[in-house]
């Protein structure tokens, strides 16, 4: 990497700090679904198996957060989050093997980016 | 806050769903999270984890992640390996069309050729996160576990395996270390070592002599391959050597064997010429009478054999240690100075190395060049035999060379030179395709089981996740069924009233890592 391309990314990073951690997470969310839609669209089996280790590397970095003391969600909520990042791997692993179609964890991340959505929107 | 989808008869549902972490609970009791110590003798290993597990989720989130990147990039690799098998039974397919010879062989290549291309874009396409294991047969490791004992040493333990080379690179044969282990039969049978030879299309001769007038009444056998030459003489006087001869000549003329003229002198010999490019033929004579025969001067009533044309190249001798082979033993072939190599990968046997030979051989397309490869039953005592037949009008001269430490040649070598277009071709490329086709279902297996090995490993993330899960204090059903999957997400959805999902703690912003 290049002092230009650092710099460049120094930008960057300052105008991710400044959204909110909602709309972070909602687009990464965003993005990783999409990657889920088009990749299943493709058919194409490498670009599936990207998509679907990307989504499972957001639902890891999720599982680590709630099991964290620290987090501040209600435990009842964060137990949740955890079931759907363990259900996430686990449907992972089926696409990868049997070629089960993505569309449940299509649908898990659209509920979670209705979620996300509706409270930025109160924010 | 009351909703359709919170309403009571969804908490029904999910209670009952939750009926089953009793079971789950108890076995969250019996691993420690560092609070109940006593367990922590039950299970050394886990305990030590799940201590770790009290300050952060690293090994988690590591082992997590490793297992999920290998397990894609090894999935990647056995669909690439299963769409090439599939590819090449098309190819075999279009190859048993072309074995007619009423068919339009060119249009036949061109289909077969735009499938090897197809190949060769399946295998170069098959990377993930920038590995390919379908290219090369380097060793690749997926980190699978950390194990601590009871002195606190934390060992990694990872999942290794070998790519599986389906290219149709050549490899790099390395002549400068001689393996001894490929040389050249003669006609007497005798192996030289790294010998040469020259091919050419005449024919393999062999004298038979007669001695002694055949008696009155006397019958005299010449058994010539699996065929039979019987003559008694009912003419009632002896017959001279002279016309014996020439009833030997005609007698064994008449038995129709393929490829072999012969001939009398009208003295006493009669001179057998065979043409045969694989097959030896076993000649012995024998009388009630006085006369005898003797083939190729070997001595009255012994058995000699008429060689086939071929020159063979046996795979053992001197060097033939145990018929082991080596990743990187290189074997060459070269023919009127073009050389064709195959080298071995690790695995492979001298039967492998031989069938690999016999592809490049043909993927060479020499003209009036014929290979047939002897496989062994036992290549470790028996070695495998490779005969070359040379039917053009000019002699080839073939030598031979053989080198440990080279770079083994990829799994479909020979992949290339499939032509369907001649005769000669479409018959060879039936008998290379299936070795071809072994070759990918072997690797699509093998990566099969790697998969099947992660998916064995995530055992392991299980009992982590249980220490996780208990560390949240709440346990929901393991069941992962889809069904109860959307539940929870809808719930979920319904919950993210007030905060975001994850940064809800004070630690560092895990997810920006994403980002990156």
């Amino acid at each position: 990497m290049n002092a230009y391309a650092r710099s460049q990314m120094a930008y960057s990073n300052h105008t991710a700090a400044t959204r909110t951690e909602q709309s972070i997470e909602y687009e990464l969310f965003a993005k990783m679904t999409s990657a889920l839609v088009q990749s299943s669209k493709s058919g194409k089996f490498e670009a599936i198996a990207k998509a679907v280790h990307d989504n499972r590397r957001l639902w890891l970095a999720l599982a680590a957060d709630v099991s964290d003391d620290a987090n501040n969600l209600p435990v009842e909520l964060r137990a949740q989050v955890f079931y759907l990042a363990e259900f996430t791997q686990h449907h992972s692993s089926k696409v990868l093997t049997e070629k089960v179609p993505v569309d449940p964890l299509v649908e898990i991340n659209r509920s979670i980016m209705s979620g996300l959505f509706a409270q930025r929107g109160a924010a | 806050m009351s909703s359709i989808l919170t309403n009571n008869s969804a908490m029904v549902a999910l209670q009952t769903l939750k009926s089953i972490n009793s079971n789950l609970s108890k076995t969250q009791d019996e691993i420690s999270t560092g609070k109940s110590v006593a367990t922590a003798k039950d299970n050394a290993a886990i305990w030590s984890i799940s201590k770790v597990m009290e300050a952060d989720v690293k090994g988690f989130k590591a082992i997590s992640e490793s297992l999920s990147l290998g397990e894609s990039t090894v999935a990647v690799a056995r669909n690439a390996s299963e769409t090439v098998t599939d590819l090449l039974t098309e190819i075999k397919g279009k190859i048993v069309a072309s074995q007619e010879e009423n068919v339009d062989r060119a249009k036949i290549q061109t289909d077969i050729d735009a499938l090897k291309e197809q190949i060769g874009s399946v295998i170069s396409a098959a990377q993930f996160n920038g590995k390919n294991l379908v290219n090369s047969y380097d060793q690749s490791s997926i980190l699978s576990s950390l194990d601590r004992d009871s002195s606190g040493t934390v060992t990694a333990n990872s999942i290794s395996f070998t790519g599986q080379n389906l290219t149709s690179a050549s490899g790099t044969l390395e002549t400068a270390s001689a393996l001894d282990r490929i040389g050249t039969i003669d006609d007497a049978g005798t192996y030289t070592v790294g010998n040469g030879a020259s091919l050419t299309n005449t024919a393999n001769t062999t004298d038979l002599v007669l001695a002694n007038d055949l008696a009155d009444s006397a019958t005299l056998n010449i058994s010539f391959g699996d065929q039979q030459f019987s003559y008694t003489n009912t003419t009632g006087s002896a017959i001279a050597v002279a016309d014996l001869s020439n009833i030997v000549a005609a007698g064994l003329s008449n038995l129709g064997v393929e490829g072999v003229t012969t001939t009398s002198d009208g003295v006493d010999t009669v001179t057998i010429a065979s043409t045969n490019k694989f097959e030896a033929i076993a000649i012995q004579g024998s009388s009630s009478g006085a006369t005898t025969v003797d083939v190729n001067g070997a001595g009255a009533g012994v058995e000699e054999t008429l060689v086939a044309r071929a020159e063979t190249v046996s795979l053992g001798g001197a060097g033939n240690t145990g018929g082991v082979v080596n990743e990187g033993d290189g074997f060459q072939i070269a023919l009127g100075g073009q050389a064709f190599n195959y080298v071995a990968k690790d695995g492979d046997t001298l039967n492998d190395v031989a069938t690999g030979l016999k592809r490049v051989l043909d993927a060479g397309g020499l003209e009036g060049i014929e290979v047939k490869v002897n496989i062994s039953d036992d290549p470790t005592i028996d070695p495998p035999t490779i005969q070359i037949d040379n039917d053009g009008a000019t002699a080839v001269a073939l030598t031979v060379d053989d080198g440990a430490d080279g770079v083994a040649s990829g799994g479909l070598v020979g992949l290339d030179g499939i032509d369907v277009t001649t005769q000669e071709g479409a018959e060879n490329a039936l008998a290379n395709i299936e070795s071809l086709i072994e070759t990918s279902i072997d690797a699509a297996a093998q990566f099969g089981s790697v998969q099947s090995r992660i998916e064995t490993q995530s055992d392991f993330i299980g009992k982590l996740t249980d220490s996780l899960k208990s560390g949240i204090g709440s346990l929901v059903d393991a069941d992962m069924e889809e069904a109860s999957a959307r539940l929870q997400a809808l719930q979920v959805q319904q919950q993210l009233g007030t905060q975001s999902l994850s940064i809800a703690n004070q630690a560092p912003q895990n997810i920006l890592a994403l980002f990156r």
